[in-house]
């Protein structure tokens, strides 16, 4: 790997850090966890479509670990790297068959995996599959965030030309 | 990037595709919310899990005054549950993101309480019996 590339995944990485640090700042939308705007899979969304897929992925990985370590949960850790990891996957395959022009619908479905994931995840640790119950509730938001997430991405890229944006 | 991603999707097979499987999802997960919502009855039994493990059950029907109580973790961090007619609900605990607490107190039968850093579920049922609920 380049000291450039690796300077710049760096880059992004504390971009999306950045941006989730914040986002956890606000208050909750709702009484219930998981119902979050997710900003920070802009950032991933727009290594798929400028970077690679291994890059997109190598920072929402590092997104996820340095978060854990600063919140020093590990708790939230497994909750974001299953929902992550789902959500990233999900996106990959879609993004593989359709391209770049859907990214906003890329975004939706990957958001609502990304819920999906976290659920999966809290039947595990709560032995239990009455949480399932979450299930629409959390579709319903991630379709919504999903949406605006891949609007910003959208327009963000519809902005700026190929030479005013980073490379890795 | 090139010219074709400037523009938002036309109508084409993919758009349309991707359009209706999101709205078949939207469709699906708001129309199982409503029948939810509906079928929801009041709350009846709450029944405490740690772990997986039932610890408490408590008849919600049958409160005579409001009391609190704690649920210790075995690494130390609790949750501190309120119990009034009809309704319970955490009123305080350690855990960093207060989820429980903000639920507030739960009348109704439709969602378990969850505290997931302790690993703490307050599942919910209304005490008639499961095909009369159903049926409602």
């Amino acid at each position: 790997m380049k000291i450039r590339h690796m300077a710049m995944l760096a880059m992004y990485t504390t971009i999306a850090l950045t941006i989730f640090t914040i986002e956890s700042l606000l208050p909750g939308l709702a009484p219930v966890s998981g119902i979050k705007l997710g900003l920070s899979n802009i950032v991933t969304l727009w290594l798929l479509l400028y970077a690679s897929q291994k890059d997109a992925f190598l920072c929402l990985v590092m997104r996820i670990l340095t978060a854990s370590l600063i919140a020093g949960q590990m708790v939230s850790f497994a909750y974001s790297l299953c929902g992550g990891v789902f959500c990233f996957c999900t996106m990959a395959v879609l993004f593989r068959i359709f391209g770049k022009k859907y990214i906003v619908f890329i975004s939706v479905i990957g958001a609502v995996f990304h819920n999906l994931g976290q659920i999966l995840i809290a039947v595990i640790v709560l032995q239990s599959f009455s949480i399932l119950s979450y299930l629409p509730l959390l579709t319903i938001s991630g379709i919504a965030a999903g949406t605006f997430t891949g609007l910003c991405t959208h327009y963000a890229a519809k902005r700026l030309t190929k030479d005013q944006v980073w490379l890795p | 990037m090139d010219k074709s991603t400037r523009q938002f999707p036309r109508r084409d097979k993919k758009t349309l595709l991707l359009t209706l499987l999101i709205l078949f999802i939207l469709i699906l997960s708001a129309a199982v919310l409503l029948i939810r919502y509906f079928t929801a009855g009041k709350a009846g039994t709450a029944r405490i899990y740690q772990d997986g493990a039932l610890v408490r059950e408590i008849d919600l029907s049958d409160i005579a005054a409001p009391y609190t109580f704690t649920i210790t973790s075995t690494d130390g961090s609790y949750n501190t549950i309120k119990v009034e007619q009809g309704a319970i609900g955490v009123t305080d605990a350690d855990c960093p993101d207060k989820t429980c607490r903000n639920m507030g107190m739960v009348r109704s039968s439709a969602y378990p309480i969850s505290c997931l850093p302790h690993k703490l579920l307050i599942q919910i049922a209304d005490n008639d019996s499961g095909i009369d609920a159903a049926a409602q």
